[in-house]
């Protein structure tokens, strides 16, 4: 039987990997779209691209890990489900809101920049490092609530 | 539509960027010696110019087609592609209007690109049946070609043509929803009309013509325009000192050909700041501009080559690159 408690820390995880993953498919969707741009023209620039389409990808896998971390804390991947009181299980679901909302606004937004960072490579081939290095500057607002969600649901110690 | 919906096509015209022509690449042009030595410039930077006869055109017919290629497979809608063909497609009513009344063969005057199917329009004139051109274009053909049967006069008829090309050239750069598209079709809209005037008082045509050759469409005063073009063209170029159009009034008094490259120029200068835009139609609309205006500058090169034309005169007729 789930109570409470429990419902609410497999919410949080859910939201974990639906926002943060919905965020990554809309970024490296966008992304994709422009390198298959620049690939018509000039297949020759595949590598090149292929890490700026890479890059919005990484905040649906944060939310990948908090949402497996919360469920193996919680004991739902161990097959013996915990007793959670509410108050519990409402701390889970905070502790992974940060990487839900942070990762899904940030994603769509470093596909973005990976976007219109091909479509600099298309013009510029040489100017690929800084078409990632400022794709990479997102990735940091995406780390710091990885980071949050990561040690919240850590610290947290269930009986 | 979405800005983000053009994402595939903004990075396929920024790739395709890389080959427009440099300015490096247009001194070469006028400095070659002979026409085979420009036209050998050209294809190293990768145009066809292998046609024996008619090179010059084998060569622009082919980038045109290209370009037309380029932006049919980039775009989501094609739809969407006809505000930059809209001046092709009237003008390639007019020279299909102008051949039946002549019998001439119209292909060689038709403009490219186009979305027309040329045969269909063709056909739609011998036949004196309008309706596969759909909506506006019929419209204008129809009353176009009544015109012209009722009044034998081909002026009339370019006169229905020229403003019905103009009014649905500002009303799709409207739809479009791009700004810069909207900007430059207002600016192309106010010059014809300057140039309508002005030819009309050159040929000191009453007010009653004028007022009717002119689109109204253009943010230059009606009254103002025709009534100034009527008294003569001195007083068109003074009232048209007085408005934002100073500039091409000063080119208009040097010559004609001064005009169209500054129009041409002016447009170019807008369209640049595409440059700066990832998302949205802006490239796409900029890219066909930027390379509608290099043919130019490459047909009045080669044909001044071919006519052994000094290379001081050909450089008044180069238009301002995109790049």
């Amino acid at each position: 039987m789930i109570n409470l408690g429990l419902a609410l820390a497999i919410l949080g995880a859910a939201l974990a990997v639906i926002l943060a993953g919905c965020g990554s498919a809309k970024g490296v969707g966008l992304a994709g779209q422009a390198a298959a741009g620049l690939l018509s023209e000039d297949p020759s620039m595949f590598g090149k691209v292929l890490i700026l389409q890479l890059l919005p990808g990484t905040q649906g896998l944060y939310g990948f890990l908090i949402a497996i971390l919360v469920l193996v804390n919680v004991g739902v991947l161990g097959g013996a489900p915990k007793d959670l009181s509410w108050q519990q299980g409402m701390y889970y679901l905070v502790a992974c809101l940060p990487i839900a909302f942070a990762g899904l606004i940030s994603a769509i937004h470093q596909g973005k920049v990976a976007s219109a960072g091909v479509s600099l490579i298309a013009k510029k081939p040489d100017q690929v490092g800084k078409a990632i290095t400022m794709a990479s500057l997102v990735e940091f607002y995406a780390i710091l609530p990885f980071l949050i969600s990561l040690l919240a649901v850590l610290s947290v110690s269930v009986g | 539509m979405k800005d983000t919906d053009y994402a595939y096509a903004v990075a396929r015209i920024r790739a395709n960027e890389r080959y427009l022509l440099s300015k490096n690449d247009i001194e070469r042009l006028i400095s070659s010696k002979k026409l085979s030595e420009a036209l050998g410039v050209l294809k190293e930077r990768g145009w066809s110019t292998d046609g024996e006869k008619g090179e010059i055109e084998n060569a622009i017919r082919g980038q045109q087609k290209a370009l037309w290629t380029l932006l049919c497979e980039c775009v989501p809608d094609r739809r969407q592609l006809s505000v930059l063909c809209v001046q092709n497609d009237f003008f390639n009513l007019k020279a299909a209007l102008k051949c039946m009344i002549t019998g001439k063969d119209a292909q060689p005057f038709f403009a490219y690109p186009t979305t027309l199917d040329l045969e269909n329009l063709v056909s739609a004139f011998k036949s004196h049946n309008f309706e596969a051109l759909g909506g506006d274009m019929r419209a204008a053909a129809e009353s176009a070609y009544n015109t012209a049967c009722r009044t034998e006069n081909g002026q009339s008829a370019d006169i229905i043509i020229d403003k019905a090309a103009l009014k649905i050239f500002l009303s799709l750069s409207r739809e479009s929803g791009c700004e810069l598209l909207q900007s430059a079709a207002k600016y192309i809209t106010a010059c014809a009309d300057i140039k309508i005037a002005y030819r009309a008082s050159k040929a000191q045509k009453g007010l009653s013509f004028i007022q009717s050759a002119l689109s109204g469409e253009s943010d230059i005063d009606f009254e103002g325009l025709s009534r100034s073009a009527a008294k003569g063209t001195a007083a068109l170029l003074e009232f048209l000192q007085k408005t934002p159009y100073s500039k091409e009034s000063e080119l208009l008094s040097k010559s004609s050909a001064a005009f169209e490259k500054g129009v041409d120029d002016a447009v170019t200068e807008l369209m640049k700041k595409a440059k700066y835009v990832f998302f949205g139609f802006e490239p796409v609309a900029a890219y066909y501009y930027a390379k509608t205006a290099e043919l130019k500058t490459v047909r009045a090169v080669l044909c001044a080559k071919q006519a052994n034309i000094g290379e001081e005169s050909i450089r008044e007729r180069v238009r301002t690159l995109y790049v």
